[in-house]
């Protein structure tokens, strides 16, 4: 018995192409998916990560067939969860991309020296 | 006590938690305003008459530049060479060294701070954060690291006592980061964070590897030895951390 939770896809041996709502999930369910996932709490790292990419550098990576990209994907945490807490006012400071109220200057592709706003030294 | 200042186009908040004579405190609030207002003076990119202006325009040879000035450009250079070119206070095709300043402008006002007798205070310059000792309540200053999809809530919270924390991201800015090699917006990161002893670099080191995108991981896993430890979200949603990372308990 097939549950209605999934849908058939076109896949090997399935060249039927889905129709209706299955074809075109709707972005909430995408967005609901995601959200989920962000609150997962974060697996503890291991120290061995630092270790690892300094055996990379050091070259004796590639006799165990490991590049960066590798020991990236060993260590990845999963998903950014968070504590999922909203902080409780004044409790902590947030480090996060400036907030200032002029939008910060630092990259621009070469020849562009336009400015946004005086007064902004910003970085 | 605590005192918000907007300037450098931004909002620095100040948190002094030494248990010192409220006239000591309110003047070292003033002196360390007055020069943030010094530095955003001197070095905006922004105003005509600053001197990183005036060096630009060519009216200042580096011998006729400040100490302070001299400073900036030789740490830019060394950033440059330190994040392989992903560092570049000539990105923008002139001088602008506005990612180094304000970092370092807070990492020295903290500093002029503890000389003047406050060595438990905080400074968070727009979301980069620079603490000394505890809170009034003998704790760690607790920073939180903002959730890159959702404003009201934290990825992480760091236990820090002397030390700086910087973000750099895209999520509040869009594409202001870009590849220096290709031009390109950078790609791959959604919000780099990096703790360590100093701001001004912690601040460098998170917007270089922002611009480095993914292969900006495996950059920032070789700064521990130095100090510097960080998280990353990634543009799917991945999460990193360097293993030293100060989470608080």
């Amino acid at each position: 018995m097939t549950s209605s939770r999934f849908t058939r896809v076109a896949g090997p041996g399935n060249s039927a192409r889905p129709s209706g709502p299955a074809a075109h999930p709707p972005l909430v369910a995408n967005a609901r998916a995601r959200t989920t996932a962000l609150h997962r709490p974060p697996r503890a790292a291991s120290p061995a990560l630092d270790d690892l990419l300094g055996l990379v550098d050091s070259g004796l990576g590639d006799l165990l067939g490991l590049t960066e990209r590798d020991v990236i994907r060993l260590f990845d945490l999963g998903d950014p969860s968070g504590p999922g807490d909203r902080p409780e006012p004044g409790s902590v400071r947030v480090s996060r991309d400036n907030a200032g109220h002029h939008p910060r200057p630092r990259r621009r592709p070469p020849g562009d020296s336009r400015r946004t706003r005086p007064g902004d030294t910003g970085a | 006590m605590r005192h918000v200042e907007h300037v450098m186009g931004t909002v620095v908040s100040i948190d002094l938690a030494d248990d010192l004579p409220e006239p000591t405190l309110r003047a070292l609030v003033a002196d360390t305003c007055a020069w943030l207002h010094e530095v955003d003076a001197r070095f905006s990119t922004y105003r005509e008459d600053s001197e990183v202006s005036r060096f630009r325009r060519g009216e200042l040879d580096l011998a006729g530049c400040s100490p302070d000035l001299r400073h900036v450009l030789d740490a830019c250079a060394d950033l440059w060479r330190a994040t392989d070119g992903y560092f570049d206070a000539y990105a923008g095709g002139l001088l602008d060294p506005s990612g180094y300043v304000k970092g370092w402008s807070v990492e020295v006002a903290s500093a002029r701070l503890a000389e003047a007798g406050s060595v438990n205070h905080c400074l968070n310059a727009g979301g980069d954060i620079r603490s000394r000792g505890r809170t009034a309540a003998g704790a760690p200053w607790r920073v939180g690291i903002r959730h890159p999809w959702q404003p009201d809530k934290l990825s992480w919270v760091l236990a820090i006592t002397d030390g700086a924390v910087a973000t750099s991201g895209t999520y509040e800015r869009g594409d202001h980061v870009r590849n220096p090699r290709t031009g390109a917006p950078a790609r791959g990161l959604r919000s780099v964070t990096v703790a360590g002893p100093d701001l001004a670099l912690a601040d460098s080191y998170a917007t270089a590897a922002l611009a480095m995108g993914e292969p900006g991981i495996a950059w920032l896993a070789k700064l521990v030895p130095d100090g510097y430890e960080s998280a990353v979200v990634t543009e799917d949603t991945r999460a990193f951390t360097t293993a030293g990372l100060p989470v608080a308990l």
